[in-house]
């Protein structure tokens, strides 16, 4: 079937609809779900850190 | 940066002459940002300068779901960081200006997981340039399936940590 352009448009605008579906591996899954909530990334909490100052 | 404000894309409202340098995401905004909006799909948020109004970036969050597996895994809520862009006039001045938009993107995320959930923050680096970058954050690539493009994740739990650590120094 030939896709027309609405059609495309629509495929394109999926990358931001609702209930997009991120698949992770099993194993990543597993390792995310054990990790610590108590550890900050230290470029996180870098970035975080200055812009706050500016609030 | 006192002097900037976030708010949210609203009918009527006027780009201006805006641009990121980048004619999709431009496109995008001005042509689509407002419809998807309307529709429920996500929210866009605009970074404008306080007293002369003029957009200066702007940002995309939309709901998402984390899963082991589309069709019988388990699944979390998150929220997705979508689209980040800033005026392309903004670019390479210090300090980095598009470090404080994505300050923002994230402080907008955690309210939006602070009320209706959201156990991860997800990004889409856009290019495989932005990944070292965000991988600094603590991001890490989602491994799962090499046809849903750059994807990176963190929990939500450490960006909340990020922001209650900052407000208790």
């Amino acid at each position: 079937m030939k896709r027309t352009t609405a059609t495309k448009q629509r495929e394109g605008s999926r990358r931001t609809s609702s209930s997009e579906v991120i698949v992770v591996s099993s194993k990543q899954w597993k390792r995310l779900e054990r990790t610590s909530d108590a550890r900050v990334p230290e470029g996180l909490a870098r970035l975080v850190m200055h812009h706050r100052a500016a609030h | 940066m006192s002097n900037r404000d976030v708010i949210a894309l609203k009918k009527g409202y006027k780009f201006g002459s805006f641009t990121c340098g980048n004619e999709r995401m431009d496109r995008w905004l001005t042509s689509s940002a407002r419809r998807d909006g309307g529709e429920g799909n996500n929210r866009t948020h605009l970074w404008v300068d306080c007293e002369t109004q003029e957009l200066l970036g702007y940002f995309t969050l939309a709901p998402a779901v984390i899963t082991d597996n589309p069709f019988t895994g388990q699944t979390r809520p998150a929220i997705l960081l979508a689209k980040l862009a800033i005026a392309e006039h903004l670019r390479g001045q210090e300090p980095k200006q598009g470090h404080a938009l994505l300050y923002e993107a994230f402080r907008v995320a955690l309210e939006a997981a602070d009320l209706v959930g959201g156990r991860y923050l997800v990004v889409d680096p856009q290019s495989d340039a932005l990944v070292p970058y965000y991988e600094d954050l603590g991001f890490e690539l989602a491994e799962g399936d090499a046809d849903q493009g750059l994807r990176m994740l963190l929990k939500m739990s450490a960006v909340r940590r990020a922001f209650q650590e900052q407000a208790g120094s």
